[in-house]
């Protein structure tokens, strides 16, 4: 351990190239998963946050919620089967929207009855109860968004007042709001120059007292009009999101390999480097378990080294990032990126291993070269 | 040219030494090529649409914001903005997310565009049939990437689960947020439109976005549009791209991720250039030492580099392809030519500087005295 600790002492200079270059996959790696996890959460963190126990879209929607309306057979379907369980209609359209004076943004905006199983959980102020009432996700502060602040409809030219905030509830990635659903109604039908009563629901909630299961079951039965799922599954299918999961999966899975061959690179050469003097502290009796500690030792140390290096550079990226770019600081998503590149450096200091083994006292007299 | 073929003699001598540092350079290269095919496959999955219409200007209402889904311009609008001899034709489209199944398999997801029968509404190309022709009802084009690719010509298909039509042409590249598009005339739009969203009535004309041919500059179009009608939101077909959900911040945040990996292939360029050195440095002393200049042995290390590097980027090239096939459709990689040039050429210089940059301090002070003293340890 001594020896592999002197050495990077003796002569730091390539250890730190190791160093950055291993540092810059880790945050690589924990910015690709960050993304990942929080793309996925901006896509679809309304649906995967409803608090009820079941979201019931149109079948024919095939989970895209843009596409689904709850018709009357649809409606009389889940009535129905779902007899006893509490529903709430759910309204969702987009809209272009300010915030106070500012920008004109796309806003997904929600119909969500604050009594029934399809109430957003607040995090500051409280849910909209009158029709010019919006709450708005957190994460939309980045947008001039404050508790009393207008949001302007501009396709309808409705004013309403934010009166709270939701966390991580964010729907297609842009900023999201919600209303009662009566509320909604009326915008959304407004907007489509329809009257109110043609507006149909874009989905129901549905709060069972047990039995979740068999009342999907119930109302996914042959021929059903509707698509019943928990949100967190319904999340999972809808646009978009296994292509995220699975493109940035893919990039991790390429990262990771990077990290075990370039340390694997450094490893071997390191030991085609120092062979002669391996091979001469293998002649007056050094044994091979403590070459090997060596070894593994510095290649631990540099990675440890570059996964601090890691860090910071992530918590600057984070800071730099635009409003829009999905970046940031996660510990937990660092510490097991950094525990990866650990696992991949061992994996690969094995490949040194073997050449190291092979190392013969007798190569320090150059015999074999 | 002594370090060229000093480079080559070496590499053929100990073809085995490179071969691990072309593995770690190709897997580096590989990760750059895949986010870059990555990134390129997302933009062209969301904005094929727009890409593939022969306009230049896209008109939507001022609160759709350049957004083709919420544009709510009805068709007759477009009038006012033929009669300006800045536009030379224009065509209007409408798109409604809906699900379609071939030959009553799976439904999936896609986006129905109705269009009108004008050159800038309409695909330039299709790689098979035709499109619907003026009011032939019940007929459609269809994007190839639907059902998997193996929809054909004379397939029915049923959209939102309840209206059939005939495909009678297959366009490429098309798509749009990453799903297929279906090709619909005015009144099979404005039927599947009534159905899908019943709030919305039969519409004589299509609503949606307008899209114009210019006859001048296209930018300069849309803002003389723009400055004279504060109800629509004029861009060009490059804006209009930009403008849809996600691109742009797809292209910013794989965009900085692309340069980090290329920030990675330099660094790890530069400890190649670093190892290089310092494993043959009893051997690049002794060539000093009889009369070899150290520029000679920096370009025998930098052609080295080079020549490792170039191959590392063809096994990374064959590999990003392999995984773009093997990878579930849900990864719109694409890799194609113009993604590995840039790639390849860009890495190619930053990794030359790298090596050399590394490289040259060390070799700059090689003493050549060193080759007669006892080789340390």
């Amino acid at each position: 351990m001594f020896l592999g600790l002197a050495e990077l002492r003796h002569a730091p200079g390539r250890f730190v190239v190791l160093g950055v270059v291993l540092g810059l996959l880790v945050a690589l790696m924990t910015a690709l998963a960050t993304i990942a996890d929080r793309h996925v959460t901006d896509l679809t963190g309304k649906v995967a946050t409803s608090p009820a126990d079941l979201l019931v879209l149109d079948a024919a929607a095939q989970g895209a919620l843009q596409a689904s309306r709850i018709d009357d057979e649809a409606a009389a379907h889940v009535r129905q089967h779902a007899a006893g369980a509490e529903l709430a209609p759910v309204g969702e359209q987009r809209m272009g929207a300010r915030v106070a004076d500012g920008e004109l943004l796309d806003l997904s905006l929600w119909g969500l009855d604050p009594d029934s199983p399809a109430a957003p959980e607040v995090i500051a102020g409280r849910l909209p109860r009158q029709p010019g009432e919006a709450v708005l996700d957190v994460a939309d502060r980045a947008q001039g968004a404050a508790l009393g602040e207008r949001l302007t409809l501009v396709d309808t030219g409705t004013v309403l007042e934010i009166v709270g905030f939701t966390a991580e509830a964010r729907f297609g990635a842009i900023p999201t709001a919600a209303v009662t659903y009566d509320a909604w109604t009326e915008i959304a039908a407004e907007a489509a120059d329809a009257d109110p009563d043609e507006v149909e629901p874009t989905a129901m909630a549905v709060r069972a007292d047990g039995g979740v299961e068999e009342l999907a079951a119930a109302l996914n039965g042959s021929s059903s009009p509707v698509q019943a799922a928990p949100p967190s599954s319904l999340a999972s299918q809808l646009p978009g999101v296994a292509g995220v999961r699975a493109s940035f999966g893919l990039l991790l899975g390429v990262a990771w390999m990077a990290v075990a061959a370039v340390a694997a690179t450094f490893a071997v050469a390191g030991v085609a480097h120092r062979q002669r003097t391996i091979a001469l502290l293998r002649a007056v009796g050094a044994p091979r378990r403590r070459l090997l500690a060596a070894l593994t030792v510095q290649l631990l140390v540099v990675t440890a080294v570059g996964a601090v290096l890691a860090a910071l550079l992530v918590v600057l990226a984070a800071w730099l990032a635009p409003a829009d770019v999905p970046l940031r600081w996660e510990p937990g998503t660092w510490a097991a990126s950094a525990a990866v590149a650990l696992a991949a450096t061992l994996m690969a200091s094995a490949v040194a291993v073997v050449r190291l083994a092979r190392v013969a006292p007798v190569d320090a007299l150059g015999a074999r070269r | 040219m002594t370090g060229a073929r000093l480079a080559l003699a070496e590499l053929r001598a100990r073809p085995g030494r490179a071969t691990l540092t072309s593995v770690g350079l190709a897997l580096v290269l590989l990760l750059a090529l895949s986010v870059t095919a990555l990134a390129d496959g997302l933009v062209r999955g969301s904005t094929g649409v727009l890409r593939a219409l022969d306009a230049d200007v896209v008109v939507t209402d001022e609160a759709a914001n350049h957004q083709l889904l919420r544009s709510r311009l009805v068709g007759a609008e477009r009038t006012a903005l033929l009669m300006r001899p800045d536009v030379a034709t224009a065509g209007q489209i409408g798109l409604v997310p809906t699900s379609a199944s071939v030959g009553g398999g799976a439904p999936e997801r896609v986006t129905a565009v109705g269009f009108s029968p004008d050159a800038p509404a309409m695909p330039r190309d299709t790689v098979d049939g035709r499109l619907p022709r003026p009011g032939e009802p019940g007929s459609a084009a269809v994007d190839v990437a639907l059902a998997g690719g193996d929809v054909v010509v004379g397939d029915t298909l049923s959209l939102a689960g309840e209206r059939e039509v005939e495909v009678v042409g297959l366009v490429d590249d098309a798509s749009f947020l990453q799903q297929p598009t279906v090709w619909l005339g005015q009144h099979d739009w404005a039927r599947l439109r009534q159905a899908v969203q019943r709030d919305a009535d039969y519409a004589e004309q299509l609503v949606g976005a307008t899209v114009l041919q210019s006859t001048e500059h296209p930018e300069a179009v849309a803002t003389a549009i723009t400055e004279e009608h504060d109800e629509l939101a004029v861009t060009t077909r490059e804006g209009a791209v930009a403008a849809v959900p996600g691109v742009s911040a797809q292209q910013v945040t794989l965009g900085a991720v692309v340069a980090v990996t290329l920030a990675v292939a330099v660094g790890l360029a530069a400890l190649i250039g670093v190892l290089q050195v310092l494993e043959r440095r009893a051997l690049l002393t002794a060539l000093r030492a009889v009369g070899a200049p150290a520029r000679t042995l920096l370009a025998s290390v930098a052609v080295r580099g080079v020549l490792l590097w170039v191959g590392a980027l063809i096994v990374s090239t064959a590999a990003t392809v392999i995984l773009a096939t093997v990878a579930p459709p849900s990864v719109p990689m694409e890799v194609r030519p113009v993604i590995v040039a840039s790639v390849g050429g860009i890495s190619l210089v930053a990794a030359t500087l790298g090596v050399t940059a590394a490289a040259w301090p060390i070799l700059s002070r090689l003493d050549p005295q060193d080759a007669v003293a006892e080789e340390p340890l």
